[in-house]
């Protein structure tokens, strides 16, 4: 072991949130202009819904600056249905948001394994280089 | 070999390590992935990262 380092993360790249997306059942809209939640639409730059589930409420994701974005939405009555996919707080998206960083920014020449908890729900992704 | 394992909580900042690098090279290994995942707000060096590589050892002799 010779280095450890704790990260706040920040959603920095459009193809890894879709990735991220399809993994746990939804899907990114790019360029769509606004998001469902309980008060109506609201302005966003792109969306997320949930696949198969159109009552669902929606996750709007905005550019705050370039190549930034951050996420919004509304969780009343578990936002008819999208808490139950993205966990409270987006937990569950935003754990597979950061495993896709991972994986897309190894450098080459890394194997990957994948280990989930299945108590706690953390996810261990280990890179290899012989 | 060397490995990098990365821990990401359902709840929480997940954490980055790296194993089998001796010396400050870690820190090359890991900065695209830091950079790439947002900001680090916590950083350890570990006892590997004070020793020096192999080869800088032998060039002592």
């Amino acid at each position: 072991m010779s280095h450890q380092a704790e990260l706040e993360i920040e959603i920095l790249s459009l193809d890894c949130l879709e990735k991220a997306s399809d993994e746990i059942g939804m899907e990114l809209v790019r360029d769509a202009k606004s998001y469902k939640t309980y008060a109506g639409k609201q302005k966003c730059d792109h969306l997320i819904r949930v696949k198969g589930n159109s009552k669902a409420f929606e996750i709007g994701v905005m550019e705050t600056h370039k190549d930034r974005y951050s996420l919004m939405t509304d969780f009343f009555m578990r936002g008819h249905g999208l808490q139950d996919v993205v966990g409270d707080r987006a937990c569950k998206l935003n754990q597979a948001y950061t495993a896709a960083v991972f994986a897309d920014s190894l450098p080459f020449g890394y194997s990957v394994h994948r280990t989930v908890n299945e108590q706690t729900g953390e996810l261990v992704m280990e890179g290899v280089h012989a | 070999m060397h490995r990098i394992i990365f821990t990401i909580p359902l709840h929480g900042n997940p954490t980055l390590k790296v194993e089998g690098v001796k010396g400050t090279k870690c820190k090359d290994i890991t900065s695209a992935l830091e950079k790439a995942l947002g900001k680090v707000v916590k950083d350890e060096a570990t006892p590997d990262m004070n020793e020096r590589p192999i080869h800088e050892q032998i060039n002592q002799y």
